[in-house]
Order: C-alpha cells, then sequence, then structure tokens
C-alpha cells in the first residue's frame, strides 16, 4: 500500500497531465526537504577525553493537518551513532486535486541533545555541528502554492536560523519548481555539567485549488520531466 | 477686575479676527516634513525591511478589486484625483444622524434623488438660500437635506467564505438592503460621507472626517491606544509567539485602512475578518484582472509586471504572500503553526496562520507607506518665485496673486494653514516652524529654512497667528461664533464646525468610538483638567500647553480675577505641568509668550465648574459637527466639497462662506463670517489663486499618481424610479453598470481630470 501511494503521485500527473489538455485541470504540489550534518567534538582539556560527552538524537517527530485524502507525507532519516560522520534526514510531501480546495501543511520536528556529564571541571567540550539543507518546492496545474521551510534554534537560543522556498502557480505567476540550499557551522562550548539541544523543523505545506470545468492548463515542460522524475524517485518512508 | 478681563478678551478677538489679514501665506509642500513614523522603516528592528517591496504592496492592494467583498477597492473611491467623480448611486440619506429622516432620501433639487439617482448640477448646493450670500434675505432657506453625497461602496451580505485563488467576489448571503433599494431591488450602499482624497492626507494627525482614524496604529484596529484587546503577533522563537502591543505614531493612514477594509458600506460582508481578507488574498496574484502598465512608477522599476510597451497584461509576477515575506520583518510572519490562538473564521475553517492574523497591520502599513508617496508639491504655488523676506509668492498671474490676499484677507489661511493648507497637518506644521539645522524647504531657486518665519513673517512669525508652533498641540481654546460669555471652548485643532449642514445630521467630532470613549481630544482633556486621567486614552492630551491657547482657559494676574470665560482666581489654578513635574512646568513655559496664561483650573475648580453645567461657561467646547480642516490642495478637482459632498462648485464654496455658513451653532467657529466674499470679484481671484493649489502630476496621473486599470461599479441599469433585478452577485440585487480607469504609467494620460461638476447633468 505504501508504494502504491508513491507511485500514485506521478502516475496521477502524468495522467492529469494529459487529461488537462482535454476537459480539466488539476492542481498539485510536490515538495522536499533535505538536511545534512555532521558532528565534530574536542575537549578543550587536552588530558581529557570525549567519554562523558552524550549526545543523542530525537524524532523526528510529525504533525499535519490536511483536508485532502490524497494528501501524502514521506521521510527518511539516518540516526546519529558517531562523531564525523555525515547523516541525512528527507522529507517529502504532496498533494492532487482536480476539483475543489485542500490544504494539507506537514511538520518534522527533531533535535540533537549534547550533553557533558564529566565530573572534572576542566573538561569543556568544543561541539560543531556542520549542516547543510536543500529546499524544492514544485506547484502544478491550476491555483497552487507550496513552500518547504527550514528552521533551527538552540535550546538556550544562542543559535537560530530560518530559510523558505515557496513555489505559486496561479494566474498568470507561475513560479515553479524553486529551490534554495544553504549551510552553516554551529560552534558551542560545553562545560561539566551543561546541556544544549539543537532543534530542527522542517515544513511542507500546499495549498490547491482546482476548478474542474476550467479552461484547458498548459502543461509546462517542466511538470512532465518532474512527473518522470519522480518514476525513478527512491522511496524512503518512516516504518 | 472683571473689567480688565472682558478688554482683554476683546482685545484677543479684535486682533485675531476681525482687523487687518494676517497668519500665515500659503507656502511650497516640497521637502515639508513628512511626520516621522519611529520603528516602521528604520532603527535597529524594523517592521518594514524592504520599503519598496512595502510600497508595492500597498499600491496594489489599494488598487486590487478583489480586496473587498464584491468589487470594492480603496481605489474605487479615489480614483480622481484622490477622490470619486462618480455621479450615480452617490446619496447616503444621512445614516449617521440623530434626525428622523436619517433613513429616508430627500427630493433635491433636480426633483429626485435617493438610490441610483443620477445626480445633476441643479441638485447642488444641496442646502440653498434664496439669496446664496445672506441667509437672511429673500426667502431665506429654500432646500435643505441630511442626505450626503458620497460613494457608492458595497452590497455587502453576510460572508460565508472566499477563493483563495481566483475570483473577485466573496461568498455572502446577499439580499436587497432595508435603505438601499430601488422598489425592493437592492442597490450598492453609499457611505455616509464624501470620500475625501488620499493624496497628501499623511500630513493629517489624524483621517477620517471626525479624526476616528488614530494618529497611533496599534497594529490591528483604528483605534490607537485605545483598544485594550489591540496588537500584532511576534514570533520570539521557534515555538513561541506573543502578541504585543504596538504604538506607531504619526500613523493614522494604517488606522484608515484598519476601518475601511472592515466597513460594510465601503466595501465587505459582515463577518469577514481582515485575517479572512487575508487568507482571501495571500496566495493570490495581485490585481489578477486588472491591467498593470508596463511603466508603472511603482511596480516597473521593481520588475513585478507582464506587461510591455507593445501589451498591457494584468496581474503582478509575485504573489501577496511573497511581497509580503519580502517587504516586513519575518518575526511578524514565519511562525510555522497555525492556531487557536489565533482564531479561526467566524463562518468557520481552519484557525488562521500568524501571516493572517497579522493581516491587519501588513495591509494597513503598506497603504500607509504608499499613501506617503502621494505628495502633490509640484503645483503653480509649489514651484513660483517667491520675496526672500515675506516668502510671498511673485511669480503667480495677477489675479491669482490678488487671490491670496483674499485668502489672508478672508482668513481662510488661519484653518487652510502650512503646506498642506489644513491645520489638521499638526505635527507637520510644528515640525515647519521648528528651528531645525540645516532644514530647508521650497523649491531650489526659493529655499526657506524651517523655523518660526517659514510660513512668512510680517509684523510677527505668521504662523502663529494660526496657533501654530514648535509644540504641537491637538487642542486649542479659540472663539466660536456664540454669545459673547460663550464663545471661548476648547476644540480639536484643525476640526472645526463650519455650519454646513444641521448638526444633528451629523454630530462628527462629538461622536464616541467603538469603546464610548469620545472621538475628539478635546472631550479627554476635560477629563485631564478634571483629574480623570483613566480617561485619557490618547497620549496627546496630555501635552496640551494651555498658554498656546488663543483664549486663555486660565490666567495669574497675581491677583484675584473674576471672569465667566477665564479660570482666574488664584485658588482655583495651578501652572500648567504642575501635576506633571517642576520639569514639565518649566518645558511648558519655555514655549509659551504669555506666561500669564501657563495655567490650568485645579482639579477641583475644573470638577465644579462641570457640575455647574450650563451655568459654568469656562469648559465649553466645539466638538459637535465639528470636522477635519481639507487640504485645500487640487481642490479644483476634489469636488463636491465639505464632509457631506454638498457643494459642486468652488464657486458655492465661496458663496457658503460668503454667507457665513448654512447654520449658525453655538460650536460655530468664529472666523466663519467672511462677508468680503460677498464681492464676485474677489471671489474670483481666490479661485483663482485655488487653482495654483492643482499639480498637473495629479491632473494628468503621473508618477507617483499613475495607477492600474481598475473597472468601478457606476450605479445601476435604469434610473432612481427604476432599476433591474439580477445581478450576478443575487437575483434580489439589481443590474450594475461599470466605469473602467484604464491603467496609467509613470507619464501620465493625454486628458486632463475634470472638474466634478463637469461629470454633473447640466
Amino acid at each position: 500500500m505504501i508504494i502504491s501511494k508513491k507511485l500514485l503521485f506521478p502516475a496521477l500527473l502524468l495522467l492529469s497531465g494529459a487529461s488537462s489538455q482535454n476537459a480539466f485541470a488539476i492542481s498539485a504540489y510536490n515538495s522536499d526537504a533535505s538536511v545534512t550534518y555532521s558532528i565534530s567534538a574536542s575537549n578543550i582539556n587536552t588530558s581529557g577525553s570525549l567519554d562523558d560527552l552524550d549526545i543523542f538524537d530525537d524524532g523526528p517527530y510529525f504533525y499535519d493537518d490536511f483536508t485532502s485524502s490524497s494528501s501524502q507525507t514521506s521521510e527518511s532519516v539516518e540516526y546519529f551513532s558517531d562523531l564525523n560522520t555525515s547523516y541525512s534526514h528527507s522529507f517529502q510531501a504532496e498533494d492532487t486535486i482536480s476539483d475543489g480546495s485542500a490544504y494539507s501543511e506537514s511538520w518534522w520536528e527533531y533535535s540533537i541533545g549534547f550533553e557533558n556529564f564529566s565530573a572534572n571541571s576542566d573538561d569543556t567540550y568544543k561541539i560543531t555541528i556542520d549542516y547543510s539543507y536543500d529546499l524544492t518546492a514544485r506547484a502544478i496545474g491550476e491555483n497552487a502554492d507550496t513552500d518547504a521551510i527550514f528552521e533551527y534554534e538552540s535550546y538556550n537560543g544562542r543559535a537560530r536560523g530560518y530559510d523558505y522556498i515557496n513555489a505559486s502557480i496561479t494566474g498568470t505567476i507561475e513560479n515553479s519548481p524553486a529551490s534554495t540550499s544553504g549551510s552553516k557551522s554551529i560552534s558551542f562550548f560545553l562545560e561539566a555539567g551543561e546541556f544544549e539541544e539543537i532543534y530542527f523543523d522542517i515544513g511542507l505545506t500546499g495549498y490547491l485549488e482546482a476548478t474542474p470545468e476550467a479552461s484547458p492548463v498548459p502543461v509546462p515542460a517542466a511538470f512532465w520531466l518532474f512527473g518522470s522524475a519522480l518514476l525513478a524517485f527512491p522511496r524512503f518512508r518512516k516504518s | 477686575m472683571k473689567f480688565t478681563k472682558k478688554l482683554l478678551v476683546i482685545g484677543s478677538l479684535a486682533l485675531s479676527q476681525v482687523t487687518f489679514a494676517h497668519g500665515p501665506i500659503p507656502v511650497p509642500l516640497i521637502d515639508a516634513p513628512i511626520p516621522p513614523v519611529p520603528g516602521l522603516t528604520d532603527g535597529a528592528d524594523p517592521i518594514v525591511v524592504n520599503k519598496d517591496m512595502a510600497i508595492a504592496l500597498g499600491k496594489a492592494l489599494f488598487w486590487d478589486t478583489s480586496v473587498g467583498s464584491d468589487g470594492m477597492a480603496c481605489g474605487s473611491c479615489h480614483f480622481h484625483a484622490g477622490v470619486d467623480s462618480r455621479t450615480k448611486n452617490q446619496i447616503n440619506p444621512g445614516i449617521l444622524g440623530n434626525l428622523e429622516s436619517n433613513e429616508s432620501f430627500s427630493i433635491l433639487g433636480s426633483g429626485a434623488g435617493g438610490p441610483n439617482h443620477n445626480l445633476s448640477l441643479s441638485d447642488f448646493p444641496l442646502t440653498e438660500y434664496d439669496n446664496p450670500l445672506d441667509k437672511e434675505s429673500g426667502l431665506g432657506l429654500t432646500r435643505t437635506t441630511d442626505d450626503a453625497i458620497a460613494s457608492s461602496g458595497t452590497f455587502s451580505g453576510e460572508f460565508t467564505g472566499a477563493s483563495s485563488f481566483t475570483g473577485t467576489n466573496d461568498e455572502c448571503v446577499r439580499s436587497a438592503d432595508a435603505i438601499f433599494n430601488v422598489h425592493g431591488t437592492g442597490t450598492r450602499r453609499v457611505e455616509p460621507r464624501n470620500a475625501p482624497t488620499m493624496i497628501n492626507a499623511v500630513f493629517n494627525h489624524r483621517n477620517f472626517w471626525d479624526g476616528r482614524a488614530n494618529n497611533v496604529f496599534n497594529g490591528s484596529s483604528p483605534w490607537g491606544d485605545r483598544d485594550p484587546d489591540a496588537g500584532v503577533w511576534v514570533k520570539t522563537g521557534r515555538r513561541s509567539i506573543e502578541k504585543q502591543r504596538l504604538h506607531l505614531i504619526n500613523s493614522s493612514l494604517a488606522s484608515q485602512v484598519a476601518a475601511t477594509s472592515l466597513s460594510q458600506l465601503e466595501m465587505v460582508c459582515s463577518n469577514r475578518s481582515n485575517s479572512d481578507l487575508g487568507r482571501k488574498v495571500l496566495l493570490r496574484q495581485p490585481l489578477q484582472y486588472q491591467n498593470v502598465h508596463y511603466q508603472d512608477s511603482v511596480f516597473g522599476p521593481l520588475n513585478l509586471t507582464y506587461s510591455s510597451a507593445n501589451e498591457q497584461k494584468p496581474g503582478l509576477n509575485k504573489t501577496y504572500k511573497t511581497m509580503i515575506r519580502e517587504a516586513f520583518a519575518p518575526k511578524y510572519w514565519s511562525y510555522t503553526r497555525r492556531g487557536s490562538l489565533f482564531g479561526a473564521p467566524a463562518s468557520g475553517g481552519r484557525a488562521y496562520n500568524q501571516m493572517e492574523a497579522n493581516f491587519t497591520m501588513f495591509f494597513a502599513l503598506a497603504v500607509q507607506l504608499y499613501e506617503t508617496t502621494l505628495v502633490s508639491d509640484q503645483a503653480p504655488i509649489d514651484t513660483t518665485t517667491r520675496d526672500p523676506e515675506t516668502y510671498f509668492p511673485t511669480g503667480l498671474s495677477e489675479a491669482a496673486a490678488r487671490g491670496i490676499h483674499v485668502f489672508t484677507d478672508a482668513h481662510c489661511n488661519i484653518c487652510h494653514a502650512g503646506p498642506a493648507l489644513t491645520t489638521a497637518a499638526v505635527t507637520s506644521n510644528s515640525a515647519l516652524v521648528t528651528e531645525t539645522p540645516n532644514a530647508f524647504f521650497g523649491p531650489d531657486h526659493s529655499r526657506r529654512a524651517f523655523g518660526p518665519a517659514a510660513m512668512g513673517r510680517t509684523t510677527i512669525d505668521d504662523a502663529r497667528d494660526a496657533f501654530i508652533f514648535s509644540h504641537p498641540n491637538v487642542v486649542n481654546r479659540d472663539k466660536t461664533r456664540a454669545g459673547f460669555d460663550t464663545s471661548d471652548r476648547l476644540l480639536d485643532f484643525g476640526y472645526f464646525n463650519t455650519g454646513v449642514a444641521d448638526p444633528e445630521s451629523d454630530l462628527g467630532l462629538a461622536a464616541k468610538d467603538d469603546f464610548n470613549n469620545p472621538l475628539s481630544f478635546t472631550d479627554q482633556y476635560i477629563e485631564y483638567l478634571q483629574g480623570n486621567t483613566e480617561n485619557v486614552h490618547d497620549a496627546s492630551v496630555n501635552k496640551i500647553y494651555s498658554c498656546l491657547f488663543n483664549s486663555q482657559l486660565a490666567i495669574n494676574m497675581g491677583f484675584n480675577i473674576t471672569a465667566p470665560n477665564v479660570f482666574g482666581i488664584l485658588a482655583d489654578i495651578e501652572p500648567d505641568g504642575n501635576r506633571e513635574s517642576p520639569d514639565e512646568i518649566a518645558i511648558r513655559n519655555a514655549q509659551c509668550f504669555n506666561q500669564n496664561g501657563a495655567y490650568i483650573p485645579t482639579m477641583e475648580a475644573a470638577k465644579a465648574a462641570i457640575l455647574d453645567g450650563t451655568a459654568d461657561k469656562r469648559l465649553l467646547t466645539a466638538t459637535r459637527a465639528a470636522f477635519k480642516t481639507p487640504t485645500l490642495r487640487n481642490i479644483e478637482l476634489t469636488g463636491p466639497y465639505m464632509h457631506n459632498g454638498s457643494m459642486a462648485t468652488l464657486e458655492q464654496v465661496l458663496e457658503f462662506y460668503g454667507r457665513s455658513g448654512n447654520f449658525h451653532e453655538d460650536e460655530l467657529h468664529g472666523l466663519i463670517n467672511i462677508p468680503l466674499l460677498s464681492d464676485p470679484a474677489k471671489r474670483a481671484d481666490l479661485i483663482a489663486f485655488l487653482k495654483t493649489l492643482t499639480d498637473d502630476r495629479v491632473r494628468y496621473k503621473r508618477a507617483p499618481f499613475d495607477h492600474p486599470e481598475i473597472v468601478v461599479p457606476n450605479g445601476h441599469q435604469g434610473d432612481d424610479l427604476t432599476v433591474f433585478a439580477g445581478s450576478p452577485l443575487d437575483a434580489s440585487l439589481a443590474k450594475e453598470d461599470f466605469l473602467t480607469i484604464p491603467a496609467t504609467g509613470s507619464n501620465g494620460v493625454e486628458s486632463p481630470l475634470l472638474p466634478f461638476e463637469s461629470f454633473l447633468i447640466p
């Protein structure tokens, strides 16, 4: 069933795209976000170690708010296990309608925590998180607006960031697909007994309206490429 | 002692109002001070981070007919030199008044009237005297009405929803209005007051005819600090958001938007909040169904249009959501959760998100920034050469030059003072007469320094004669035309009863706000004097300097004075500022040229005077039927005139003043006594001068006065006796006619705008 849902979207788009040449329009979005990070750490106490550094990840927790039964999401998460290793989290949301209106808002939240359990006050850990993110938003058809949002914040508020990308197709606006990316290195010191946590939010939203008997909607070439690409897109979903 | 005081009052009256032409001369608007709005686009944490995009957003929202529930934009009533030149279905029966006729329409001069009436020249003036220059001669008053000539607005109805992408109209449950109909077929409602121009409105301390658009914008309503629940949602962290109060001074244009956008006479169906409006338009293409000129002065430089020299196309190329994101700081829109704390539509549906919840602020501030660009400072009065000493214009026609003298001889200049030609421009006028290093205004060939002589200098600094000082006093104590002992009255500076209509047809400034507080600063000042500080909601009321009043409220002559119209018993008075601090006394005294008058009654004396009711004449007010003094700029093109649109031509206006107003109430301002306007030659000269106030960029819709295409409802098919049911909006509503006003670019149009009278049936 899961795999059939995934295959449904490109198949439907291809079908709808073809059909829209004749009688009706569809509206759809398909947006995704991925975050890759690695963590490095050192003890400024050259005689100390990293034995008392605890790193743990939590989540992702998923929240959604949608009205359309065709709205669907997927995610792929690599959980942290070692320093200086790259891990990726990927998220995707999509929806397609051919009549009426629908909205869907999907959110994932996960965090990486750090705690210095050392009893030696000389043990201060320097932690660095290098991360990068890619956001892509795709709006297709008659009336669609979609955002892909990335946000992070440290527990104590020392580090905070926000970015988004929007794709929209309505009226004569055709701003799709759209993508953005970014990277950052967050460094902080963790003294003995201290705690820090970095929270990451991913949001994928889509708002759609479609008119059953609207004039045929031209299908851009990028749409067809997108649809065909999806057929070969590797599937991932949280078990 | 009593005799002494009487002489003082008489002397003051004579000096200020009767004997000679005096006071400010008309001065240029070029580089006149626009009241600053700290924190809006400046400072460490500005609300607007991209001013150009905010202006574009404001211009789009102002002209977008999707903003209203049934095709009304802000621009629908402000498309002709900032006003409305439509002549059909433009009558309101006087619903703001207390008269029995406030829901019934009058027969006007043409013999007809009411909904869908097409106005004729013979309908004007609405109040007519047999001899237009003398109320008492001949048959006297021959007709009057509480009807107002205003602007056709919305059908309204009850909001049930709207598409977030397409269609101009909301879904509303609509039916024929009980008042606005022709034999039961619904017509569009009409506003109760004439739409004033938004051009140069940025100079007004408050806006709307009754000043209810508060100087302070609170982010969510028109009421400034009066609204205890106002505020905007501010993201303070990834998962934290709080509603914070907003206090943006000099932002009455934004307050005005917060009111108009909810008006069920002007724009919308009931139960539609501005958050619902946000949900309707945020994802849309701005001006989706309206052509935009490729040389639009705002959209063009930002590459926001699809149009070219060869083809005009509708819409902008960014959604409203994108424009808001680019224009405003992220903390006002980037909270990533929606929720019940933001509220939800009254008609049902999902809770609002932060951007929707804050839509009033985005809409209002963007339109304010757009309207701030609409300064018409290239009229002949602005560009003419001037005498370097007196600053009197020297390059106008002979008739116009004579007309300026008529203007000052008739004391028009006392109320129509300063660059914007209104004392309602309180802050700007005060800034202009404040000595400021390296601050100048006027054309390059005739720059003038800010300072006391900015508005001219003859025997004294002329601005003083109009009670314009460095300190922006929002209340004056001035002379009215009541009886001798009752003519000294407190009034809101820049808001006067000029006797246009029966006061009971529209109380104007004497009305209340949504919280039952008086609109006027004056009534709050009475509360201040009594020590009822909890009833003072506008901060400027706490900064009224009594020594700057025209008629002194309290006077310290070193001995007791007993007079009917002044507090003069030493035990009954205290220094102005005494309630605040010794420093405040010194600050206020430093502004005074009459130290004896730097006093106010004690709380006990003020309370006693109020308790004494009408027997005590010392705290009388003149707020009833007082209205904002309008700018005279572009007046040639901005008819019909007065708050009720009751006069169609400038000649009718001058005749009105020549007969000292239509209605003589105790609140009638003392200067509404202008017999010299009985002279037709002087009236002709005065009109010649008034026409020097027209900026040709306004006349020809050149930048910044260009605009997108707009289709405006223009009455209904048929007339005031017959309309045709079957509007696409609802079968019970009348079919409409529309007026299409083409898009213009920065170079404007070839055909000039014409005065209002040219659109009337001859």
